[in-house]
C-alpha cells in the first residue's frame, strides 16, 4: 500500500491525544534517528531515545499498523507517528532496503495472521459444555433482564422528575447488575441513562429516548424467537453479545473505496472506543468499524480520517447492516467527490428508512449537499438550499470552524445527527475533503 | 393526549400520581396497543412511550429557515498561497511555534498572498494569546478575517476599532480597547477628535487613560489640543501633556526652555583667519516660572556630581533639539562635539543633546552621533536608526557589547550576512544558559538558513554546557530547516 496519499495532517490525526501528535512532529526529522529504510512492505528505523538502546519502530504498510519497541502504551507511538511523518516530509531521508529480522518476522507473523484469520477452520468445540455455558448465560441475563424491567418501571411510576435527583450510586448499582448478568451492551445504556444533561433545556426527551430503547430491548430479548432472524441480531448486539468472529470471517466481503470520514474515541470506564465512520463510494453505503481496546492494548488498524481506503470489509448481521470489521486494505487514496443527499428532507426520509428496519441506532450519518450555516435567534442552523434548517451540535468552537471553511456559502457537509439535531464533522470544499477542527 | 409534550409531561408525574389513559399516544400508536390488555400501567406506559419515541423521530420534517441571518464572507480577490505553505503553516499552528507563525505570515503577505481561510480559527486561538502576530495575521487573513472574528468577542482585537457603538455605549474597558485600535492602527486624528469630543464628561483617571492612548502616532497635529489642556487640566494629567509637548520643538514648553538656555549657553567661534576657536561659557541658569519646573526640569539635583543648577541647565539641554545649537554658532555637528569633548566639564552635555536627539528623532544629529563615537557604543542611537544601519551599527559594535547589542537587535527584522551570524554564533553557543531556544526562536529572521550546515563548528569550551549546547544546536538546526521551508514555500 501507498503511504504517499497521506497528508501530514491526517497522520496526526491518527494520534491518540494532542501530546503525541506533538511529540510526534519533534521526531520527524532525520537527526533524530539512527536509521531510517523503506521497503514496498515496510517503513523501519531506530529512533535515539533516552536508554541505551535505540527503539526500534515499524511500519506495516499493507494495512497501516504499527509496531515500536518502546514502552509507551499509546498507539500509535510517538515514533510510529514520526516516522511516518518523516516519511511524508523527506522520503529522500529513507533508503530502499530488505528489510532486517526483527522487520521480516513481524511482517511474516502478521501475514500469517491475516490469513489464518481468514481460513481458520473452526476448532472441534466440547458441544455439551458450550451448551452449558451458553444455558448459564442465558439464565443471568434473563435475571438481569427482569430487574432492569422493574428498575424501569419504577422510574416511570415515581415520575422521571425525580431523575435529576438520583443518587450517582442509583444508576451504578444497576450498570454493574447488568455487567454481573453478562449484559454489558445494556450496562452501557444505564450509564448513558444517567449521563443525560439535566441542565439542558429538553433533558426530559432524551432521558425518555433512551429509557425507552432499554425498555425495547429488554421486551424484544424476553420474545426473541418471535422477531425476524436480523433483528434479533441487532437485539443480542446491543445487549452485549458479541458477534462470532468466525462467523465474520467466512462471511463475503465488500470490497469498495471507503472513504474515511471521520473518527470519534470515546472511553467508558476502562475502555476505549474508536469509531470510524466509512462511506463507500461504489455502494454508496456508510459502515461504522468501532475498535474497543482495554486501557494500554493497543488497536489492531488505524486509519486516517480524510483519505480514501481501498478495502474489503465484512457487515456485522442487522436488519440493516452498518457495523464493519475490516479484513483486508489494498491502498489509500485522496478523497473523491460523492454524491449526497439533496437536502434534509431525503436525510430524513433516509432516517426513517433506516428506523423502519433497525429503531435501535439512534446517531447515523449523513453526507448532504447545499448546506450553509445561519443564524436563527441565539441558536446555529444548517440550513438547506430549501431554507429547511437543522440545529447545528458540536459547539461553538465547530460553528466557527465550519464559517472559516465554508465562508459561510453552502457547502457539502458531512454530519452525524439525529432529528433535528446534527454535527458537522467534515467538509468538502473545491473537491477537498477535510475533517472540521473542534 | 395525542402530542408528545403531553407524553412528556405524564412521565414528568409518573404513574403512580396520574394513571395513563389507553388513548393517550399519537393515534397509530394507539392503534398497536388497542389489544394490549395483559399488562400493568407502568408496562404499557413504556410500551407505549418506546413506539411514540420512534415514532416522533421517524415522522421529524425540517423547519423553514427562510427568515435567519445568513452571513457570507466579503469577497476577497487576493491569491491564496500554495497548498506547500498552506501545509506547512498548519504544522507550525500544530506545534503552536508562534515566531514561525509571525514569520510565515509575513513572508504570506509580503508576497501578497492570504492564507487558506480554514486555518483561521487556529490562527486566531494563537494571535489570542501572542497579540504580536495579530497585525500580520489581519493582513494575511483579509477581509474574512476580519469578518469571522465579528462572531466572536475573543477575536474581536480583529474589529477592534471600528464599531463606534462601543465608544459612544461601551463600558471603560471596552472604550478603552476602542479607541487604543482607532489610535494606533486606524485613524489617529479620529480618535483624537473622538477624545476631545468627550473629553469633558470624563473624570481624571479616564482622562490620564485615554491621554496615554494619545502616545501611539504623537503628532504635530496633536499639539493644538495638549497646549489647550495646560490651562484647564489638573496637575496629574498637565504632567502627562508637559511629557508629550516635550517632544515638540515647536510646542510652547520647548520654545520656553530654548530661551532660558539661550541665555546661558554661549557658543562663541572665532571668525579670524587666524582664530576659529570654538568657546563655550555656560552660566547658571535662572528660572523663575513655576511652570518649567512643573513641566519635568528638577529644581534639585539627584546627582552628587552636579549642582542643582547644573542639573537644571542638562535637563533643559536634554529637552531641546541639538540642531538648534549647532545653526545658532554655524557649526558642524562634530565640531561641536569635538568642541564639547575636550573640556572637561562640558563632556557631559554630549550625552544630554544624545538623549535630546533621540527624543527629537534627529536622525542627522543622530548619525553625527554614531560618527563621532566611532570607538564607543551607543545603545539609545542603536535603538533609534532603521532597521538596515542599526545592524550595521551594531555589528560594528558587536564584539565589545555583544549583550546590549544582541538585546537591541532582537527587534529588527534584517538579515545577518552569513560572516555575522558567524560572529552571533561564536558568542551565543559559548553562553547557552543565557540565549536558550526562546532567543533563538525571536531570533529567527536575522539568522539565515544556510547557517544551519556549520552549526556544529559553534560551542562552549565547558563540557556540561557543551551537553545543553547541542540540544539548543539540535532545536537551531530545526527552526532554520523550517525557516528555509518557510521561504522556499513562497519562492515555488
Amino acid at each position: 500500500m501507498s503511504v504517499v496519499a497521506f497528508t501530514e495532517q491526517q497522520i496526526l490525526d491518527m494520534a491518540p491525544d494532542a501530546s503525541a501528535a506533538s511529540s510526534a512532529k519533534s521526531l520527524a526529522h532525520e537527526a533524530k534517528w539512527v536509521s531510517v529504510h523503506q521497503h514496498e512492505k515496510a517503513l523501519w528505523g531506530e529512533c535515539k531515545g533516552s536508554g541505551a538502546k535505540a527503539y526500534k519502530t515499524q511500519i506495516d504498510l499493507s494495512a497501516t499498523a504499527f509496531k515500536c519497541s518502546c514502552p509507551s502504551r499509546k498507539f500509535p507511538c510517538k515514533h510510529g507517528l514520526g516516522l511516518l511523518l518523516l516519511y511524508v516530509r523527506d522520503i529522500d531521508a529513507f533508503k530502499t532496503a530488505e528489510p532486517p529480522d526483527w522487520v521480516a518476522e513481524w511482517l511474516k507473523k502478521r501475514e500469517a495472521r491475516l490469513t489464518q484469520q481468514a481460513t481458520k477452520a473452526d476448532k472441534p468445540v466440547d458441544a455439551e459444555a458450550q451448551a452449558k455455558r451458553k444455558a448459564k448465560r442465558g439464565a443471568r441475563i434473563e435475571d438481569g433482564i427482569e430487574e432492569l424491567q422493574r428498575w424501569c418501571k419504577d422510574l416511570i411510576r415515581a415520575g422521571i422528575a425525580a431523575a435529576p435527583d438520583k443518587e450517582k450510586d442509583f444508576w451504578n448499582t444497576m450498570s454493574r447488575r447488568m455487567i454481573d448478568a453478562q449484559a454489558p451492551g445494556l450496562a452501557l445504556l444505564v450509564r448513558k441513562l444517567a449521563a443525560t444533561d439535566f441542565n439542558a433545556e429538553n433533558w426530559q426527551t432524551d432521558f425518555i429516548d433512551q429509557l425507552s430503547l432499554i425498555y425495547t430491548l429488554t421486551e424484544s430479548y424476553q420474545r426473541i424467537g418471535t422477531l425476524p432472524e436480523p433483528v434479533q441480531h441487532d437485539v443480542r448486539s446491543w445487549i452485549g453479545f458479541g458477534q462470532s468472529q468466525e462467523d465474520l470471517r467466512t462471511r463475503e466481503a465488500t470490497r469498495d473505496l471507503w472513504i474515511v470520514l471521520g473518527r470519534r474515541t470515546e472511553f467508558d470506564q476502562n475502555v476505549t472506543a474508536q469509531r470510524y465512520w466509512f462511506y463507500g463510494v461504489n455502494t454508496k453505503r456508510f459502515a461504522l468499524n468501532i475498535q474497543y481496546q482495554v486501557a494500554g492494548r493497543t488497536p489492531v488498524l488505524t486509519f486516517a480520517p480524510g483519505t480514501a481506503v481501498d478495502a474489503e470489509v465484512v457487515f456485522y448481521d442487522s436488519a440493516f447492516p452498518y457495523r464493519v470489521a475490516v479484513r483486508t486494505q489494498h491502498a489509500v487514496t485522496p478523497v473523491p467527490e460523492v454524491i449526497a443527499c439533496a437536502n434534509w428532507n431525503a436525510v430524513l426520509e433516509n432516517e426513517a428508512a433506516w428506523a423502519a428496519q433497525q429503531p435501535f441506532q439512534d446517531e447515523k450519518p449523513f453526507i448532504v449537499h447545499g448546506i450553509r450555516p445561519a443564524q436563527a435567534g441565539n441558536t446555529w442552523m444548517l440550513v438547506d438550499e430549501q431554507a429547511k434548517g437543522m440545529k447545528l451540535k458540536g459547539g461553538f468552537a465547530r460553528t466557527l470552524h465550519l464559517l472559516a471553511h465554508s465562508g459561510g456559502y453552502a457547502s457539502t457537509l458531512f454530519v452525524v445527527g439525529k432529528e433535528n439535531e446534527y454535527e458537522p464533522i467534515g467538509i468538502w470544499k473545491s473537491g477537498t475533503y477535510y475533517l472540521l477542527g473542534t | 393526549m395525542s402530542n408528545w409534550n403531553d407524553l412528556v409531561n405524564a412521565a414528568m408525574i409518573g404513574t403512580a400520581k396520574k394513571t395513563v389513559p389507553a388513548d393517550a399516544f399519537f393515534p397509530e400508536v394507539n392503534d398497536l396497543l388497542r389489544h394490549d390488555n395483559s399488562a400493568d400501567n407502568e408496562t404499557l406506559f413504556l410500551r407505549g412511550l418506546a413506539l411514540s419515541s420512534v415514532y416522533r423521530r421517524s415522522g421529524v420534517v425540517p423547519d423553514d429557515y427562510g427568515t435567519a441571518a445568513y452571513f457570507s464572507c466579503p469577497p476577497d480577490n487576493t491569491p491564496e498561497c500554495s497548498d506547500r505553505a498552506s501545509v506547512l503553516l498548519q504544522t507550525l499552528l500544530n506545534d503552536r511555534a508562534s515566531t514561525l507563525v509571525h514569520f510565515w505570515l509575513e513572508q504570506c503577505v509580503a508576497k501578497k498572498l492570504r492564507v487558506p481561510y480554514r486555518v483561521l480559527p487556529d490562527l486566531f486561538d494563537i494571535a489570542v494569546a501572542h497579540p504580536e502576530l495579530r497585525k500580520a495575521m489581519l493582513a494575511a487573513g483579509g477581509p474574512t478575517a476580519g469578518w469571522l472574528a465579528g462572531f466572536y468577542s475573543v477575536w474581536d482585537f480583529a474589529s477592534a476599532g471600528t464599531d463606534y457603538n462601543t465608544w459612544n455605549h461601551g463600558k471603560p474597558a471596552e472604550r478603552l480597547t476602542f479607541i487604543t485600535a482607532l489610535r494606533e492602527d486606524i485613524n489617529p486624528d479620529e480618535a483624537r477628535e473622538l477624545i476631545k469630543a468627550t473629553w469633558d464628561q470624563e473624570n481624571e483617571n479616564t482622562k490620564k487613560a485615554l491621554l496615554k492612548v494619545m502616545h501611539s502616532n504623537l503628532g504635530e497635529k496633536d499639539l493644538p489640543w495638549l497646549e489647550s489642556l495646560l490651562k484647564t487640566e489638573k496637575v496629574a494629567v498637565r504632567r502627562i501633556v508637559y511629557e508629550y509637548l516635550r517632544r515638540f520643538a515647536t510646542s510652547s514648553i520647548v520654545q520656553q526652555y530654548v530661551q532660558i538656555a539661550r541665555a546661558v549657553f554661549v557658543i562663541t567661534k572665532g571668525s579670524s583667519l587666524l582664530n576659529k576657536k570654538v568657546v563655550i561659557d555656560i552660566y547658571p541658569p535662572k528660572i523663575t516660572d513655576s511652570e518649567i519646573f512643573e513641566s519635568g526640569i528638577p529644581k534639585q539635583s539627584k546627582d552628587a556630581d552636579a549642582s542643582n543648577e547644573q542639573a537644571m541647565f542638562e535637563e533643559l539641554i536634554k529637552n531641546i533639539p541639538p540642531s538648534i545649537w549647532a545653526r545658532e554658532a554655524n557649526l558642524q555637528q562634530e565640531t561641536l562635539l569635538e568642541t564639547l569633548g575636550s573640556h572637561r566639564k562640558h563632556k557631559r552635555l554630549i550625552n544630554c543633546m544624545m538623549q535630546a536627539a533621540v527624543q527629537f528623532r534627529d536622525t542627522e544629529w543622530l548619525t553625527a552621533f554614531g560618527r563621532y563615537s566611532d570607538n564607543q557604543y551607543v545603545n539609545p542611537l542603536a535603538e533609534m536608526l532603521p532597521d538596515a544601519e542599526r545592524m550595521s551599527y551594531c555589528m560594528k559594535h558587536f564584539d565589545k557589547n555583544e549583550a546590549e547589542v544582541l538585546q537591541v537587535l532582537k527587534n529588527t527584522r534584517h538579515q545577518f550576512t552569513t560572516e555575522q551570524a558567524r560572529r552571533v554564533l561564536r558568542f551565543t553557543s559559548k553562553n547557552p544558559y543565557q540565549y536558550k531556544r526562546d532567543y533563538y526562536a525571536d531570533m529567527i529572521w536575522q539568522f539565515p538558513e544556510e547557517i544551519r550546515f556549520e552549526l556544529g563548528a559553534y560551542g562552549p569550551d565547558n563540557n556540561n554546557a557543551g551537553y545543553y549546547w547541542n540540544t539548543l544546536r539540535e532545536e537551531l538546526e530545526k527552526l532554520l530547516a523550517t525557516k528555509e521551508q518557510i521561504v522556499k514555500s513562497f519562492n515555488t
